[in-house]
Parts: structure tokens; C-alpha cells; sequence
């Protein structure tokens, strides 16, 4: 049995790598609300890493559950896609967005911390529009369990990487930790 | 290292739970690869910490896909075994933080029947220490491999 053979490097349990090329670029951890989080000067790991990962403790402040974005290279032009099977303790439903200015990879609940795992594929490829994958969950002031994915119509290499609500803020005490994973 | 397996547990015969302990607090998350089979039937999967094992004191929501049918219900599980082969990937968040409840997320596979995924939070702002994962009704058949590994941050 190996750790690629499980796949326990990805969020959705499925592909891996080899044992060992798994490392923490950064970990931010909130000391105040803030609208967004930035990890810049990624392009330093272009030679280092194929793939990115995401993995995250948050909470919304002041505004409930709401969407949890994301945006490469600062792009705010109208340039993603995504869906999301969603699971909120009744039913399974499924959501989608074409050509919004960010990408949708989940939800930061209210009340309660949730968590989500976010993998970039391929971060780095010039050839390749940029995807996204995440598992993401809370038992907060909603009860659901997503599985996102979503695109970013763009080859460019990933540089930056910005995260943030759909209304409010993030709040205090939420952690955010990139990961690279050697190809 | 950042990814670092900190135990294995394979069962030599069945168990109802099998619990990791003394897990150090040095590191940011836990990840839990659970794969195997049960002795008999399908049976759901609880995740209890530092010895609590009150039920009212977790709760969980979970997501799932037969072939036939999509579902979603807040049933306390944080996964599934069952007599064909099973595997459940945990990922305990910031089990190490004194300052919020312990959320997991996980996804578990029964190829042969199900898919889901599971978000599953304990209500305590403890450190986690102890990990127990238990069958609700029967055990983990023998053989059945329990690995655990840590994320630094």
C-alpha cells in the first residue's frame, strides 16, 4: 500500500504522488477580519511544484454563510467557470456559474468553523486553462457538505492566488495553508 | 517533513474501533486512510476525540451517491464500511487549535455500492489527542488498515 496509491493528497481521494514531494509553501492564520487573503509571488515555485493545495480552517464575520471565491493572477475579469454538488442534510442539489469574475470554490459558514481542500492542477502549465477542485463542509448556521470544482480560461502561470467571501468578511482566528506538491 | 505517517494500525482480527493516542499536537491537520472491509453488512463510522464519545457532543451532515439514487441527511457518520472493499479518507482540521471546534472532512468509497462525503464537527475547542474510530453496529473485519499521518504547517 502507498500514499499514491490511496490518493490521500487529494481532497477528492482520487490521483496522488509520490511519498515525500508534499510541502508547505505558507500558512496565514487571520489576527484580525479581513476581505480577502493573498498568496503572492508564487511564480518563485513554478520549477518546484505542478500542483497547489489549499487547506483551510474559516468562518464568516458578519454576514452568515456565504460563497468562499477564489481569483488567480488578480484577475477580476469575467473569465471563470464552476459547479458544485451540494449536500445540506436533506437534499443533494447542484449549482453553477459561467463567466463570473471568480471562481466558486466553496462556502465559509457562519457561527461555526468550517473547513475546506482545495487543489490547483497544474498550476503552472502555459498550455492549460486552470482547474480547481474542493471539498469543503461546515456544521455551522448551515449544514452542508460541497464537492466544487471550477475553471479560470486563462494558460498563464499562476503567480498569485486570492481568496475571499462573497459578502462580508473572514474572520479572526481562520487559517489558510498552501501546500506544493512536486510533479 | 511535512507529510508525515505518524502510525499504522492493521487489525490481525476484528474490532469494533480502533484508536490512535498520545497523537502529538505539533502538527496542523490529521489524515486518516481507513481502507478494508467489515464482518457483515454496511455499517456507518464514528470519529470520537480524547475520549468522548457522547453523541450529542458531534454532529455531522453527509452527501451520498448509490448509481441509482443522490441523497443527503445529517445521520451521525463521518463514513461507511461494508463486505465489499471500503475505503474512508478522514481530514481532521486544525486538530491541534484551542480556539474552535473540530471540524473533519471525509470521503468514503464503497466502489461496489456508494460514494459520499461527510463533514462531521465536534463541539470542543480541545486539542485533539485521541482518535477513536468506531463502528456503530459490528467491526472492522481483520486485516482492515488504519493509517495515520500529519500535516505540518
Amino acid at each position: 500500500m502507498t500514499l499514491s496509491a490511496l490518493g490521500i493528497f487529494s481532497a477528492a481521494g482520487a490521483g496522488g504522488v509520490v511519498a515525500g514531494a508534499y510541502e508547505l509553501i505558507e500558512t496565514q492564520v487571520l489576527a484580525s477580519a479581513q476581505a480577502s487573503v493573498v498568496f503572492s509571488s508564487l511564480g518563485t515555485y513554478s520549477a518546484t511544484y505542478k500542483h497547489l493545495q489549499i487547506r483551510a480552517t474559516h468562518l464568516s464575520s458578519g454576514a452568515g454563510a456565504v460563497d468562499l471565491l477564489m481569483r488567480l493572477n488578480a484577475d477580476t475579469g469575467s473569465n471563470y467557470n464552476n459547479h458544485a454538488l451540494v449536500g445540506n442534510g436533506s437534499a443533494v442539489s447542484s449549482i453553477a456559474g459561467t463567466s463570473t469574475s471568480s471562481m466558486r470554490i466553496g462556502f465559509v459558514a457562519g457561527g461555526q468553523f468550517g473547513a475546506s481542500i482545495t487543489d490547483i492542477l497544474d498550476a503552472y502549465s502555459t498550455t492549460k486553462n486552470k482547474t480547481s477542485r474542493t471539498l469543503v463542509g461546515a456544521i455551522a448556521d448551515v449544514n452542508e457538505i460541497q464537492l466544487a470544482s471550477a475553471a479560470w480560461r486563462n494558460t498563464a502561470s499562476i503567480t498569485s492566488i486570492t481568496l475571499l467571501p462573497s459578502a462580508g468578511n473572514i474572520a479572526t482566528g481562520s487559517r489558510f495553508s498552501l501546500y506544493g506538491i512536486r510533479g | 517533513m511535512t507529510y508525515v505517517a505518524l502510525a499504522n494500525i492493521t487489525l490481525g482480527s476484528s474490532a469494533s474501533s480502533v484508536t490512535f493516542s498520545s497523537i502529538p499536537g505539533t502538527y496542523r491537520d490529521l489524515i486518516i486512510v481507513a481502507a478494508g472491509t467489515s464482518v457483515s453488512s454496511a455499517d456507518d463510522v464514528r470519529v470520537y476525540y480524547n475520549g468522548d464519545t457522547t453523541n450529542g457532543n458531534y454532529a455531522s451532515v453527509q452527501m451520498l451517491g448509490t448509481g441509482a439514487t443522490a441523497g443527503s441527511n445529517t445521520f451521525l457518520t463521518a463514513g461507511v464500511f461494508a463486505t465489499d472493499r471500503s475505503q474512508i479518507i478522514f481530514q481532521i482540521m486544525d486538530y491541534s487549535a484551542t480556539d474552535k471546534h473540530k471540524t473533519l472532512l471525509s470521503r468514503s468509497d464503497r466502489p461496489g455500492a456508494t460514494v459520499q462525503a461527510n463533514a462531521y464537527r465536534w463541539a470542543n475547542t480541545a486539542a485533539v489527542n485521541t482518535v477513536r474510530i468506531q463502528m456503530i453496529g459490528i467491526s472492522f473485519a481483520a486485516g482492515a488498515t488504519f493509517n495515520l499521518f500529519g500535516i505540518a504547517s
